[in-house]
């Protein structure tokens, strides 16, 4: 009786782990060229606003307060710079990028375009990671 | 009758194994010292509060810690004493003398080299050269560029 | 039952060493089938080590004496609770504990993660699983619970079992273990995310966003179990002290201090990306210490009343440690380009710099420790000379050094970030310092002449003070500009940035736990033999023994003192005192009777019975002040990490919208 229940035991287990099916894989969630650059700026947004309150607070003398929101400014506009470089596109053809993808592409190799939102991938999707809806074929 | 019988055991036992031991405890200049000696039974703790029942160590040298204190012995002479006959270990810290000092010292030590260490490091970092700092790199020309951008997500700050 | 016990750790075993080779030729080859049946394995191992530990504590319930583990550790009489907890009871049940509780997290990592870090989780499955073949080698080959009694080629059962240790049966004591031991192997997972993010060259810094929330719980978790073994020892050991400077207390208290050190240093790299060889440094001891806790609570290297005992797993222990510190140095090393700082400081006064003092002195408290119980074995190796190092060396290094950290509590958040002038300094430290000063003047005058106490009580109001301002000229100005009335706002503070404020209520709750410790400055204690009838006294106290009774159950023996205490004349309750034989292991337990005031608790231990007369008990009487703000403390501390780990309400969804155009998604919605 033991004996069974070992077997299958050991049978089950290998075959759980050792029998992968192709359609098993899982897809992966899309990840972002500039994500750690969004960090970047998501912290550096962060660190502005806690500024902002510690001032109105009143922990911070003027003159700190300035010198830091300048600093962090700063560096805020060379993470964007950089984030941009790689997506690129400048601020001023925020909206222009997507009708002229040819320029977008030439920049940052194989970044495919979502029709929908203008979302950009770095590789091939089925699906749009940002809004869901359907990536056709060919579109780039 | 079979009540009886187990009560009568069950005091028997218990006179057994809660036999005394704590008795010298009565006395505060035992507790005192009792609690610089250490109880050798495993326990960790000191004489005073091993709370073993008949600990075959703390039991007798209570008793002789009561009997010292009594014949009125010195703090520094019960001391010495313990440490003839059992062993630098009896205490419960290490003497300040020779190369136990190093026991002591070293927390100490290892803290203000950490101290110096962090000297060094803030005054290395304070450098403006000390991080490959992206902001550096920026144009003035460009900074404007992206000012306007920065002011107004800020105004949707908070 | 016990061959399939056995069989069900074997195959676990096998599959861990699978999944190691499996996941990291997958990620070198980049075959995403290997990787897949890598992640299948660890749901695998998860559940044979399930059915594993459910044989065992099936074993435990029921009785089993033919395992030698089950023999060894309950016997029929004891509650079913306590055989239930049997399971991490004993070493071989508890290593299988370990085991199950990091199979387990690796699963839980493993299932959450399936479609996310697709090239950093192979890796994290690889440092996890080579974890869990450590493990299960040990719980395999050399510490197996499935032993069963054998004489000759028979199998034996035993009569009855020896029983759990009675000082083990006790509510805190069911839960201790469970808690510190989710809290040791939970810093496996930020380890194995920031080695595998290391081993890939991950941009940013994802390893700390994951773990984030995992570390605070782990870190929770460790510090219930802490305070859980204080408690135990307060309420079970009978000589009132909850913190004995055991090198088993000390082992649970070192990964703390630097997973302590940790949660601090993080924010620096999370606001600035500082720090960032530091942090993975830390990281690393933490899950080192871990690793080595359990070594010292297994080996017998240090004698102590919690460790189970001398046994031969210290030589795997003493290689896995090793091989773990070379493998994080290695990677350390061999990366620093990728850890380059991206910041650097701007001023000496300012946040960062309060941060590093506060990592200094924590891992000064951390070494002190550390080398305190490690200088017992290094003197005899040395001098051949044994000598101790109790609880007053260690009181004496650390009680400045604490003193010193409770006043960086009070500093730190106070100094803004990047930069602090003298004069905001100035406008907000008056306050609290003015109060601190009052108050210890007022103490002064009032007759106490301690000088660790006085100051630990003035540096208490200090923090406390600069705690409370924070909270209140925070949500002044909230409520100023939403129109809200103050408790609204403080809600709505604390809600804005949970991480801040409630490491605001943790740092609380350490204010209140240190008020706590600093009342042992006033203990008083005496011991005294009393017969039925009579009375003694302790500072206010005046007790009275009514009656000494005994009794019988069928798992021990009992002996309880009824112990009237009155105050000036009038009584105010009874405490009961007792003392139990545990029939099974013949081992003497005491139950004391305390009673719990937030000004001080009264605590009786029944030592003995008198040798002279025998109708006469010696009690030992203790007035501990202040010590029930330890448990308030720690519930605080509860509370905040709790707030920590609700996720706050502002997002900062902007940062990402921009770069992949949602922005415009959103504004066609909008219209």
């Amino acid at each position: 009786m033991i004996l069974i229940f070992a077997v299958i035991l050991t049978i089950g287990v290998l075959a759980f782990t050792l029998l992968v099916r192709a359609k098993d894989l899982p897809e992966p969630e899309p990840v972002s060229p500039v994500q750690h650059l969004d960090e970047r700026k998501a912290r550096i947004y962060e660190n502005l606003r806690d500024l902002q309150f510690e001032y109105r607070v009143g922990k911070l003398s003027d003159e700190d307060y300035q010198r830091t929101k300048q600093d962090l400014q700063r560096e805020l506009a060379a993470t964007l710079a950089e984030i941009d470089a790689i997506v690129g596109k400048t601020p001023k053809t925020a909206t222009a990028a997507a009708s002229s993808p040819s320029q977008a592409a030439s920049k940052a190799e194989a970044s495919f375009v979502c029709p929908n939102c203008n979302a950009r991938f770095e590789r091939p999707l089925k699906f749009c990671g940002e809004c869901g809806k359907p990536l056709q074929e060919g579109n780039q | 009758m079979r009540r009886l019988k187990s009560r009568l055991l069950l005091a028997a036992l218990l006179a057994a194994t809660l036999a005394p031991g704590s008795t010298p405890l009565q006395n505060p200049e035992v507790r005192r010292i009792g609690k610089k000696l250490g109880c050798q039974c495993g326990c960790q703790s000191s004489l005073t509060e091993c709370n073993m029942l008949q600990c075959h160590f703390a039991d007798p040298a209570r008793a002789e810690l009561l009997r010292m204190v009594d014949s009125g012995q010195s703090e520094a002479g019960i001391l010495k004493a313990f440490v003839d006959r059992y062993g630098k270990a009896i205490l419960r810290e290490p003497p300040t003398e020779g190369f136990f000092l190093i026991g002591w010292v070293m927390p100490f030590v290892a803290t203000a080299a950490g101290a110096v260490f962090l000297w060094w490091f803030v005054r290395r970092k304070l450098r403006p050269e000390a991080a490959a700092a992206p902001a550096a790199e920026l144009s003035s020309e460009a900074y404007a560029r992206y000012r306007d951008r920065i002011e107004k997500d800020l105004a949707k700050l908070d | 039952m016990e061959n399939l016990g056995a069989l069900a750790v074997l195959l676990a075993f096998c599959l861990s060493i699978y999944a190691v080779l499996s996941s990291a030729v997958g990620a070198l080859k980049k075959k995403p089938f290997l990787i897949l049946s890598a992640e299948r394995a660890v749901y695998s191992i998860w559940i044979l080590l399930t059915l594993a530990s459910g044989l065992l504590v099936y074993s435990l319930l029921t009785g089993d004496m033919r395992l030698a583990y089950v023999a060894g550790r309950t016997n029929h009489a004891m509650p079913t609770i306590y055989k239930f907890t049997a399971w991490w009871g004993g070493q071989e049940g508890s290593l299988l504990f370990w085991s199950w509780i990091l199979s387990s997290y690796s699963a839980v990592v493993t299932w959450t993660n399936r479609r996310k870090f697709r090239q950093m989780m192979p890796w994290v499955i690889v440092v996890l699983m080579s974890t869990q073949c450590f493990f299960l080698i040990l719980n395999a080959f050399v510490e197996s619970p499935f032993q069963v009694l054998a004489v000759g080629k028979g199998i034996i059962a035993a009569e009855d079992g020896r029983g759990l240790s009675p000082l083990l049966q006790y509510w805190a004591m069911a839960i201790h273990p469970p808690m510190l031991y989710l809290g040791y192997v939970g810093f496996v997972v930020p380890f194995a995310f920031a080695m595998s993010s290391l081993i890939t060259r991950q941009p940013g810094d994802a390893w700390i966003h994951t773990t984030r929330r995992w570390t605070i719980v782990t870190w929770l978790f460790q510090s219930c179990g802490i305070i859980l073994g204080a408690g135990w020892a307060y309420a079970v050991l009978g000589w009132g002290g909850y913190w004995g400077w055991d090198p088993v207390e000390n082992a649970s208290l070192l990964p703390w201090i630097t997973a302590t050190a940790f949660l601090h240093s993080v924010m620096m790299q999370e606001k600035k990306g500082m720090m960032k060889v530091w942090n993975m440094a830390l990281i690393s001891a933490t899950f080192l210490l871990c690793i080595f806790g359990t070594f010292l609570t297994r080996s017998g290297i240090v004698s102590s009343v919690h460790a189970f005992g001398v046994s031969a797993i210290g030589k795997y222990f003493v290689a896995f440690i090793a091989i773990g510190l070379g493998a994080s140095v290695y990677l350390i090393l061999s990366r620093l380009d990728y850890l380059k700082s991206e910041a650097r400081l701007e001023s000496v006064v300012s946040r960062e710099s309060s941060f590093l003092f506060n990592n200094l002195i924590l891992l000064a408290s951390c070494f002190a420790v550390l080398w305190g119980t490690l200088f017992p074995v290094i003197t005899e190796a040395i001098m051949g000379e044994k000598v101790s190092v109790g609880a007053p060396f260690f009181n004496r290094v650390n009680i400045p050094i604490g003193l010193f950290l409770l006043f960086l509590t009070g500093v730190g958040p106070l100094i803004a970030w990047r930069r602090s002038s003298l004069e905001s300094l100035k406008r907000a430290f008056l306050w609290p310092s003015v109060a601190a000063v009052l108050l210890v003047a007022v103490l002064i005058v009032a007759g106490i002449r301690h000088f660790y106490a006085l100051m630990s009580f003035g540096l208490c109001l200090f923090v406390a003070a600069t705690i409370v301002s924070e909270f209140l000229k925070g949500s002044l100005a909230i409520a100023a500009r939403n129109n809200m009335n103050l408790v609204r706002a403080m809600v709505e503070l604390t809600h804005r940035n949970t991480r801040r404020y409630g490491g605001y209520i943790v740092h609380m709750g350490i204010v209140l736990m240190f008020v706590g410790f600093t009342g042992a400055a006033f203990n008083k204690d005496d011991t005294v033999e009393v017969g039925t009838g009579e009375t003694f006294r302790l500072g206010k106290y005046e007790m009275k023994v009514r009656e000494i009774q005994d009794g019988d159950t069928p798992n021990y023996m009992w002996q309880r003192a009824v112990v009237d205490i009155s105050k000036g004349g009038e009584q105010i309750g009874t405490l009961r005192p007792e003392r139990r034989i545990y029939k099974a292991s013949q081992e003497p337990n005491s139950i004391v009777g305390i009673r719990r005031r937030l000004n001080e608790d009264l605590y009786l231990n029944f030592a003995s019975m008198s040798q002279s007369s025998s109708d006469k008990a010696i009690i030992q009487a203790f007035v501990f002040p202040l010590v029930s703000w330890i448990w308030i403390g720690f519930g605080v501390l509860f509370a905040g990490s709790i707030i920590c780990l609700i996720p706050p309400k502002v997002r900062l969804q902007y940062a990402r919208t921009e770069v992949v155009g949602v922005v415009q998604k959103h504004a066609k919605v909008e219209k």
